[in-house]
């Protein structure tokens, strides 16, 4: 079995049903990783959302920046390659607030906002939510594994942490 | 949904001369405040998709120390400096003090404070605009979550952005720095027309 590491980065998305495919997004700040798995069906998803909603028309644009849209998206392609909606689980990593304390601006809270918009796709959607590494000040870097549906998230300095 | 932003070569060569000038004020002041010389970069006006903004800085997990100065007024913009760990270590050094305190971050805010005035400056001279840089922010992070932490604050809609950046090194030690100025939405064309090119 070949390891393959699966870059997605801003605005990017990678499904695989690959045993030794791992997807990667690596220092998300206010940016959120989307991880969807089906550990029975061995198929997994990632997608690294940048802002919390799509504008009202995308024309044609990829829908994978925003939580809005990248959620539902996501899950189409996974049942496409063989996942079950009720067997899917997400985990989601970013949304810190990178600079700065309290008394900013909602538009520098961008991180929270990201999350609270994922978690409310997720629930439209009906999805559960394994795990959610949101928040703080921190980037966080996170890793899927297709084979075992493993999902390890980092910070800078700090052992990975599987969920 | 916004066009993404498209410049003629006329257009970014105006942009660049604008960060020429920009961070030769910039390095002018740093040499002041370090009492040594400071070699600039060529600096690069080039438009990034988002998939590569983060990689064409640095190395997306390299541990940096970030100076996120807004600058608001007639214009919006983020200046970013981001020092790899050891040079921010190196800068602390010069003026005494361990970059890893509050008295560091201190140390860091002023820094950005002294080359974003002076950036916006020489744009303000250039240009007769009224450029306001606020309180700088500091973070100590990965580079790439640094950068969509810019971004996020930066792009709204489009899929592509404009990067003016330029390498900072003080001569003689290793402080050598990334300085980026990232336009916010509206930025360009406002520049552009006070030029006269818009």
């Amino acid at each position: 079995m070949t390891v393959q590491r699966h870059m997605v980065r801003m605005a990017e998305k990678a499904v695989s049903a690959a045993a030794g495919d791992l997807l990667v997004s690596l220092g998300l700040g206010s940016c959120i990783g989307l991880a969807l798995v089906d550990a029975d069906a061995r198929v997994a998803g990632l997608v690294h959302i940048v802002l919390p909603q799509a504008p009202p028309a995308l024309n044609g644009a990829p829908p994978w920046k925003f939580a809005d849209t990248a959620a539902p998206a996501l899950l189409e392609e996974l049942v496409r390659c063989g996942a079950h909606p009720d067997r899917l689980a997400a985990v989601l990593a970013g949304g810190a607030h990178m600079f700065g304390g309290a008394g900013a601006s909602p538009v520098m809270q961008i991180g929270a906002r990201n999350a609270e918009s994922t978690l409310a796709a997720l629930e439209a959607l009906g999805v559960a939510v394994r795990a959610c590494e949101t928040g703080g000040s921190s980037g966080r870097s996170i890793e899927v594994d297709v084979a075992t549906g493993d999902v390890s998230v980092r910070g800078v300095g700090q052992p990975p942490k599987v969920l | 949904m916004a066009a993404d932003p498209a410049y003629s070569d006329l257009e970014l060569s105006a942009i660049q001369e604008i960060a020429n000038i920009g961070t030769g004020n910039a390095a002018t002041a740093l040499s002041q405040l370090v009492m040594r010389p400071v070699d600039i970069g060529v600096p690069r006006a080039e438009l990034v998709p988002l998939q590569d903004a983060a990689d064409a800085i640095g190395p997306a997990e390299q541990e940096v120390m970030a100076v996120l100065t807004p600058v608001r007024g007639d214009l919006e913009a983020n200046m970013l400096l981001a020092f790899p760990a050891e040079a921010a270590e190196a800068l602390g050094a010069l003026f005494g003090v361990d970059v890893s305190t509050d008295m560091g971050a201190s140390m860091l805010q002023e820094v950005g404070n002294i080359l974003t005035g002076s950036y916006t400056t020489a744009i303000s001279g250039m240009t007769g605009m009224n450029l306001e840089p606020s309180p700088p922010l500091v973070a100590h992070d990965m580079l790439a979550s640094v950068v969509d932490g810019v971004l996020a604050m930066s792009v709204v809609e489009s899929d592509t952005v404009l990067f003016l950046q330029t390498a900072i090194h003080v001569e003689g030690t290793a402080v050598g720095f990334a300085f980026l100025l990232v336009p916010g939405e509206g930025m360009v064309p406002t520049l552009l027309g006070a030029l006269g090119l818009g």
